[in-house]
Parts: C-alpha cells; structure tokens; sequence
C-alpha cells in the first residue's frame, strides 16, 4: 500500500489567463483580479487531516487544483508524495494516481448512470475498495441506475463522497464536498470518514464553510485569504492563538492593551474583545483578578476574524 | 526511485486501457445504432433505383458512408467534454488521455471499417441479383480488396474522430473567436484525409503495382492520422481543467 502523501507549496502564484510582463519580473499581483494565489508557502504533513480554510474566492480550489495537477501554477513550485520522495504532479502518472480531489460537482459523467462512473474510477484506481462503495451507496442511498441530472445535489455529492472514500487515495481531498447534503448524511460522511481513515491511514484535505461542523476532524488549519496562505500548523495551535475577554469595558481594554482587537462586541457596560495571540499563565489571572473572563475561541470565529481585516493594534 | 518508475508505467498502461474501453464502448454502442441507421437508407435508396433508376450507377453503401465520417467527427467533438476531466479527476494524466482516446479511435475506426466492408461484400450479390452493376468509385484498385477496404475505412474514420476531438478542446480552450480563427488548420488532417480519397491520388499511383498502390495509400493515410494525433496532442498536453460548476 502507497504511504500517504504530502505536499508542499513553494511561492505559489496562479494567475488565470496569459501571465502579464511586470516591471518587477513578477508573474502575479495581488491586485490583479485574475490572480488567485499570490507566493503561497505551506506544507501539508502527511498521514493528517487537514481543514483548507478561506472566504470565496480565496484561493481554495485553485490551490487544491494544483495538488492535483489539474493545473500549472504561474510561478513557484508544487511537490506531492511520499515524504522524502515528493515530486512535481504535473502529468506525473505516479503521483496523479494517488491523489483523489473530489470537487462540489463530483466529476461524474454527466450521461450515464453513475454506475459507470463509479466503474471508471474503479478501473482507474490501484487502491479502490469496492465494498466499502457499495456500502457507502447503500447508506447515503443512492441510486446507480440513475444518470447524474436526475440526482438530488445532495445525492451528487454523495456520490462523490463514496469516490472520494472508496479510492483509498494517499492524497485524498475534499472540496465542498457536502454541498446539498442534509444534515444526517454530512454526518454520516464524517464518521465514515474518520473510521476509514484510522483504519487506512492517509493524507486527507477537507476545504469546507460549514467550520464548526468539521473542525473535530482538523488536525492541521491552512487558511487562505485574498490569495495569500494567512495560517498554517496545528489546528490546536490556531485554537490557542487567540482568547476572548469578557467583562467590564474599562477592565477589558486594559487586559488587552498592546494585544491586536480582532474583533469587538459590546452589550451595554459589558464588552467582548477577541485578541490576537495566546495569554500567558500570569495575564490570564491578571486578566481574572480584574473580573474579566478569559474563554477560547473556536477556529471558525477565529478563521472569520483573521480574514475579515478588521484587526486593530491597542 | 526505479520503483515507482516502474509502477508508473503499469498504472500509465492501466489509464490507457481503461480509457480505451470507454471510448470504444462509447463508438461501438452508439455506432450499432448508426449502422442501423445506415443499412435503412441504403435499403430505401436501392428501393428507389430499382423504380426511378434516378439515383444512379454504382454501390449505394458507399454514398451513405461519407456521412460514417462525419458521425465520428461529432463523436470526437463530444467525447473530451464527457471524459476528460473525471479522467484527470480519477488520477489520470493528459498523455494517458491522448494515448486512451488514440486508442479507442482505432479500434472504434477498425470496427466502422469493418463493418462498412462487410456492408460492400453483402451490397455486392444484392446487386448481381438484381442485375444492377456494383462499382465503388472512391476505392478504384486497391482499395477494392477486403483487407485494405477496412485498413483504409478505419484510418480515415479515426481521424476523423481526432480531429473532432481537436476542434471540440480547441473551442473549450480557447474560446468562440480565436476556437472558430483556428478551425481550417485542425481541419487540416481531414481535409488530407478526403484529398487521399479523390481520383487525382488515384490517379497518380495508378502506373505503380497493386501492392504499391497499397502501401502508398495507407501509409499516407498513416501519416495523415499521425498528424491528427500529434495536433491533439498538442491541444492537451497542457489543458488546464477548469474550475466545477455544480
């Protein structure tokens, strides 16, 4: 069996269309709005599971793209496989055939039933595991003889969450995959996906904006805005990155003085500021003793504040 | 290292293949249809030259067969946009695609030249029966024969489907304007393909011997398909695939 996968971005830049000549011999620009990633820079550690967070039209897809060499970037450099062996994907038969992007519209072939596409895959597949794909269409209750037009969104997205599992790639991704599914089948695909990957350990990217649904999952947080990776690391990291302080206004903007506001509510006296960076043991019963209330913050209010570039120096 | 070089080849052969058979199935399940299709006309059209004697001199088969060319253009043109992208999605590379769809056109081709020989062996005693002359004006010499009938049907209906394959990513790639400013030079293959067909090729290698004749054609024609699998080649090589639309 293939270990799993990593990955890794080098100064990625991606701009749609013919790359324009700059003074500054760059190929992209951020200001440019045919860019999409601008010298993103991260590496994806195999063997975890990754959140890919970002706003539309971060960047996202385009860079999931690129894992799976559905297309070239303008500048920098991508490398996939096994740690220690990685190589560009680019039209790289070892590589692209262990990497599984599974886009929001599931790649199915659009006139045939989608027992042909799940025998194309199958057939393309080193790793597919047939079982678990009749299981998982039994569960999600999908319907082979049907052509993909006459599936519910939701159902087409199963069908691509069963490609996505049963193909057992080391690099397998998710990108919005759960669009249309109801609330029971996200569900369902979670933990079907969790107790696959314990059992057959590999690299696993999940790009998705239902956060605090599947950020249990995350291991790893890459998040990405305006074409730019803004984070990379440990999910717990980005967990323990930021505090929120609650309590009176006068008391709360002193436990936050020099710390960056990224975010600020207030209710009457009481105000709730969201700080950039973790609060040392001796803050923290500082911040206490003064009746404030120091809580965590969860990676969506955390992703939301990082992106939405309100952050203010106090 | 040589390792997965080596499995890379396997899995590369595996992409073709796999490929190939949903080409090919494609051509044949829809193609039984056309056939079908074709057999019905050529039937009328006799019926009509038994009564009017309007229709002419000659095999009706061969008539109606100009159109199995065109039939295969717009399976080409069709074909990319159904497989390429859950080809490269399912792991597969844009040469595994080329050398896949290659493939397929030669054997779906080898199948229409097949079965359009067929057709001319059974048209043959129709028409002695009927006491009417059967001649093929498009095949004069060589082309007669039941082994080069079909090597000459299956490499022109192939490139045929290649170059619908190059017109149809051509336009996806892109766009109206400069896809339609660039059609003549895909067309090029095709246009080779039915110039090899005409009496001024005939007649130049008329002087030669059966077996030259031969050779002279279908290696011709060889060269013509080449040129469309090198054009579609070119075309995909490097094809970005496009952002899904759900």
């Amino acid at each position: 069996m293939t270990p799993p996968f990593a990955a890794r971005l080098d100064g990625v830049g991606v701009r749609f269309g013919r790359p324009k000549a700059r003074a500054d011999q760059s190929l992209v620009d951020a200001r440019d709005p045919a860019t999409a990633l601008v010298d993103a820079t991260c590496t994806l550690r195999p063997g975890v599971i990754t959140g890919v967070l970002g706003r539309n039209g971060a960047g996202k897809t385009t860079m999931l793209s690129l894992l799976a060499a559905f297309r070239r970037p303008t500048s920098g450099s991508v490398l996939v496989g096994p740690e220690g062996a990685m190589e560009d994907p680019w039209e790289n038969t070892w590589i692209t055939s262990g990497v599984q992007l599974v886009r929001e519209s599931g790649d199915l072939f659009g006139d045939e039933a989608v027992k042909e596409t799940l025998k194309y895959y199958a057939d393309m597949r080193p790793e597919w595991d047939a079982d678990l794909a009749a299981r998982l269409l039994d569960l999600f209750e999908v319907d082979l003889r049907k052509k993909p037009a006459a599936l519910s969104r939701g159902k087409r997205s199963a069908v691509g969450a069963v490609v996505g599992l049963a193909g057992r790639a080391p690099l397998t991704i998710f990108d919005e995959v759960y669009l249309g599914m109801d609330a029971p089948t996200r569900y369902a695909f979670y933990d079907e996906l969790l107790a696959d990957y314990a059992e057959h350990p590999r690299t696993v990217l999940i790009s998705s904006h239902l956060v605090d649904e599947v950020d249990r999952l995350f291991e790893d947080v890459v998040v990405i805005d305006r074409g730019r990776v803004l984070v990379t690391g440990p999910a717990d990291d980005l967990r323990a990155r930021g505090a929120t302080l609650t309590g009176p206004a006068a008391d709360v903007e002193r436990a936050s003085a020099g710390r960056t506001v990224l975010h600020e509510r207030r209710l009457g006296p009481t105000t709730e500021l969201t700080v950039d960076g973790p609060l040392n043991d001796e803050e923290r019963a500082a911040a206490t003793d003064a009746g404030v209330t120091v809580g965590a913050v969860a990676i969506q209010d955390m992703f939301v504040h990082l992106t939405s570039g309100k952050g203010q120096d106090r | 290292m040589d390792e997965n070089r080596e499995r890379a080849r396997g899995l590369h052969k595996r992409q073709v293949k796999t490929l190939e058979n949903q080409v090919a199935g494609a051509l044949v399940v829809i193609g039984a249809w056309y056939w079908v299709v074709v057999v019905l006309i050529a039937a009328v059209l006799l019926v009509v030259e038994l009564r009017t004697g309007e229709i002419g001199d000659g095999s009706v088969v061969e008539r109606v067969l100009t159109s199995s060319r065109w039939f295969m253009f717009v399976m080409g043109l069709l074909i990319p946009f159904a497989l390429l992208v859950p080809h490269v999605a399912a792991g597969g590379t844009r040469k595994a695609f080329v050398d896949g769809i290659t493939r397929g056109a030669l054997v779906g081709g080898g199948l229409f030249g097949l079965v359009a020989t067929l057709l001319f062996l059974i048209e043959r005693p129709v028409f002695g029966a009927l006491d009417l002359a059967w001649f093929r004006e498009g095949a004069a010499g060589p082309g007669n024969g039941f082994t080069s009938s079909v090597i000459s049907e299956a490499l022109a209906v192939a490139t045929f489907f290649l170059v619908g394959v190059a017109v149809s990513v051509a336009y996806s790639r892109f766009g109206g304007w400069v896809g339609t400013a660039l059609l003549p030079l895909f067309l090029v293959p095709a246009g080779l393909s039915q110039f090899l067909e005409s009496g001024v090729v005939s007649d130049l290698v008329a002087p030669a011997a059966g077996l030259v004749q031969l050779l002279v054609l279908v290696g011709a024609s060889a060269v013509v398909l080449v040129l469309a699998i090198v054009v579609v080649d070119r075309l995909l090589h490097d094809v970005p695939i496009k952002p899904a639309v759900a």
